[in-house]
């Protein structure tokens, strides 16, 4: 019953995918993009996981809110055209690529472990070590800021070293510039 | 009936790497990157779903916690996915306000 409804939004997440994809009005195209984001959180929340849900929802909220900003500073509709038979070369190879991709995936998915029974090598010493010595409420917090704080540092660091990128590519004046007026 | 919720994951990276591959518009690349980011995140999570256990936070009398490994893992995906989205957004504007377009068959000037 549980991995039947679980489909039923998953089903609901592939069309909206779809419909991303094949929208020729970008706006609309955007608010299926969030469609699928916010399904996802859904999906989450069955799953069990609280901390990837408050993480998925302000990064959903900020891609909006940016697309939405870019698609009215640009163009509106998506007016291009297929590729052409001259460019057909990258298509084909990304399509077999493509083809690579799903042999290997179904390949791959008889060595997962079956669905609902997680492999917990790591995770269960984790778990012993956050309830007998470090004594916090929330575990993935303790892996977050004690097991792997130099992982969580470096994120810190890659969203600064975004800040520093977005304003110098988006900086309206060089310096030469401003010295002449 | 787990195969089909794991393939599902695997269904939407491959619409996200339809989308990158096909299109042409800029906006509509960066809305397939953006899938093909939700599709990892979909599947992390799904292998790390345990059935009849509750989300990691530690209760007197619980012993079934779901992975909470790749939920830590997760914010990681999620920041490099939006950076890399912002910085695309970021480039795209200043392309738009050089050639008047988003469609990348037409700006051609860094073809080899």
């Amino acid at each position: 019953m549980f991995e039947i409804l679980i489909i039923v939004f998953l089903v609901f997440i592939l069309i909206a995918a779809v419909a991303a994809v094949e929208m020729k009005d970008l706006l609309s195209s955007i608010m299926a993009l969030s469609v699928v984001g916010f399904g996802l959180v859904i999906i989450f929340i069955f799953l069990a996981a609280p901390e990837v849900v408050s993480a998925q929802l302000i990064v959903e909220m900020l891609c909006f809110v940016s697309l939405v900003v870019v698609v009215n500073k640009t163009s509106k509709t998506d007016e291009t055209k297929l590729y052409s038979m001259r460019e057909i070369s990258p298509v084909s190879a990304g399509l077999f690529f493509a083809i690579i991709f799903i042999i290997f995936g179904l390949w791959g998915i008889k060595g997962l472990p079956p669905f609902g029974e997680p492999v917990m090598k790591v995770s269960s010493i984790y778990i012993q070590k956050v309830i007998s010595e470090i004594g916090a409420k929330n575990i993935v917090t303790a892996i977050l800021m004690d097991f792997r704080a130099f992982n969580t540092l470096i994120e810190v660091i890659l969203l600064i070293t975004l800040f520093v990128g977005v304003a110098t590519i988006l900086r309206k004046k060089g310096r030469k510039d401003a010295e002449s007026n | 009936m787990g195969t089909l919720i794991y393939i599902s994951s695997f269904l939407l990276f491959l619409i996200g790497l339809y989308c990158v591959v096909v299109k042409n518009n800029l906006i509509k690349i960066i809305i397939g990157i953006k899938i093909m980011g939700y599709g990892v995140c979909l599947f992390y999570i799904m292998i790390s779903y345990k059935s009849n256990a509750i989300a990691p936070i530690v209760l007197k009398d619980a012993k079934n916690y779901t992975d909470p490994y790749p939920h830590a893992i997760i914010p990681a995906i999620m920041a490099a996915s939006f950076a890399a989205m912002i910085l695309m957004l970021a480039t795209s504007i200043r392309l738009y306000e050089k050639h008047k377009t988003l469609d990348m068959s037409k700006i051609k000037e860094l073809k080899g």
